[in-house]
């Protein structure tokens, strides 16, 4: 298929015009995108697109929050009817069973995951650290590409969330054999509008937590992200003996001029292997999120009520 | 349309510029990938369809470079103010060059097929995470290649062709034969 013709000999006066006035409408668009996002990546955390950007988001967080209530009825849906395929001989048999029942099966079998999920929540809130409010919240809007890794929330400040709240949801890790369900930190709000909140991920590369086994009083240091979502602490002085699968918790430490956003002892993850020898005596630890923040929809929030808590959260 | 004598009133193609029917199109890709299509993963990869650069796509197939451009534009930036992640002005610039290239093939002397729109739809698709892949590599965050191509390029590469065929429809039902349209440039 021919594109469209050049600028050449053989066209008229007014085409060439077009031309150009094509040209520099799309050369215009062009630059307009990169001083948008040359801006956006310059200015500060509350300067003018950054502001735009959450008050759009804020606008739109009703909507969004009414699409996942409008959706989910479908995506249950289909989850039922998936979940049916895999299981087709046993389907087979159950032909006999009317229409009727099937519906109800599939509504009881939903109502009994969101009644877990509530459960869950529950249990969360009485497991929390002193000194804080629990709010569940749902996740409403996820970045188009999850190169950054942060997530909307549907609740804000009129729930009481304010920047630098942490966020956590239920974990169970079948491999440490723990029974009871404990918060699992997943990140930190780090904007937040009236009905809406944004929260980075502990997966997101601009995280830094301060982090110790659980147990040991000794600081490991600064826990942080790669890009690929993997969690390292390094400068980790080798003469520490850390074994695979060991518990890693938030250690509440700051700077002297900082006070950590993180409350001591709140789960992050699992040793996952011990490796890397730096220069110094140093080592690197890897380490596994409890649970994998992108592919929940369900998030707990807690809010500083005490005054610890609030002068964690200015910072 | 008739069937069974019933009257179904079909938008009919546009006669003149149909921009508006251009609005209404990007503004409901625009509003359908900010609120139901991140709840519409696709299989084990947690793919989501990227619904507004197929329409980018389209629209640009079938009204020509300019509004190709623009349309890519708006609603690359739109997509940004609307959702959590840290860029602005990123996603738009992609979708310029998406429109403005797709545009070109407004003026051919035949239709373009549906096989090759869907196509073009989805290898734009797939360009799209490589882009905010080097765009994070440029500040510094790249994400692992692995990561980038198997969890980002790869799912968008191959699920944007389900939205793009009703995307497709809407807008060749709406916007009718390709046509150029420059409604802002000079007409003498």
């Amino acid at each position: 298929m021919p594109p469209s013709p050049l600028p050449g000999d053989g066209l008229s006066r007014v085409s060439r015009r077009r031309i150009a006035a094509r040209r520099g409408i799309v050369l215009g668009l062009l630059v307009l995108s990169v001083l948008i996002f040359t801006s956006f990546f310059r200015e500060r955390e509350g300067g003018f697109l950054h502001g735009l950007k959450g008050t759009v988001g804020a606008v739109i967080s009703p909507v969004q929050d009414a699409a996942v209530g409008a959706v989910q009825p479908l995506k249950d849906g289909w989850n039922w009817f998936a979940e049916l395929r895999t299981a087709r001989d046993e389907r087979n048999r159950l032909r006999t069973q009317n229409q009727a029942l099937q519906g109800q099966v599939a509504k009881q079998t939903t109502d009994a995951e969101q009644v877990q999920k509530l459960r869950e929540q529950l249990a969360i809130a009485d497991a929390g650290p002193d000194g804080y409010r629990a709010v569940a919240a749902r996740v409403i809007a996820r970045p188009p590409i999850d190169t950054s890794r942060r997530v909307t929330l549907n609740k804000g400040k009129s729930d009481g969330i304010v920047v630098s709240s942490p966020v956590f949801v239920p974990a169970l890790p079948a491999s440490t054999g723990e029974a009871e369900i404990f918060p699992a930190l997943v990140g930190l709000v780090t904007s937040v509008t009236s009905n809406s909140a944004t929260v980075t991920l502990i997966t997101d590369p601009s995280t830094q937590i301060g982090a110790r086994l659980q147990g040991s009083t000794k600081p490991l240091g600064l826990l942080s992200a790669t890009a690929a979502g993997q969690l390292n602490l390094s400068q980790v002085p080798s003469d520490i003996s850390i074994l695979v699968g060991a518990a890693v918790v938030t250690s509440g430490a700051g700077t002297p001029q900082l006070l950590s956003p993180y409350p001591p002892d709140l789960r992050i993850g699992t040793v996952s292997s011990v490796g890397g020898r730096e220069p110094g005596d140093f080592q690197t630890v890897q380490v596994k999120p409890d649970r994998n923040p992108l592919e929940l929809s369900l998030f707990t929030v807690l809010t500083p009520v005490s005054a610890e808590a609030k002068r964690r959260a200015r910072g | 349309m008739r069937s069974l004598g019933v009257q179904l009133d079909w938008p009919r193609p546009s006669q003149g510029n149909g921009l508006w029917f251009v609005s209404a199109l990007m503004a409901s890709a625009v509003v359908l990938q900010v609120t139901v299509v991140p709840r519409l993963d696709i299989g084990a990869l947690e793919a989501t369809p990227n619904l507004v650069v197929v329409m980018v796509v389209a629209v640009a197939i079938l009204r020509g470079v300019v509004v190709g451009a623009v349309v890519g534009f708006a609603g690359g930036l739109s997509v940004e103010l609307m959702t959590p992640g840290d860029t602005l002005g990123v996603l738009a610039l992609a979708y310029v060059v998406i429109g403005a290239w797709c545009g070109r093939f407004a003026s051919g002397s035949e239709p373009m097929s549906r096989t090759l729109y869907l196509i073009i739809a989805a290898v734009a698709a797939g360009i799209v995470p490589l882009w905010m892949g080097a765009v994070e590599l440029l500040r510094g965050d790249a994400p692992a290649l692995g990561y980038l191509v198997g969890q980002l390029t790869v799912p968008h590469l191959v699920f944007s062709p389900l939205v793009a065929w009703p995307a497709w429809w809407a807008a060749r039902r709406l916007l009718g034969a390709p046509r150029e349209v420059e409604p802002w440039l000079v007409r003498t």
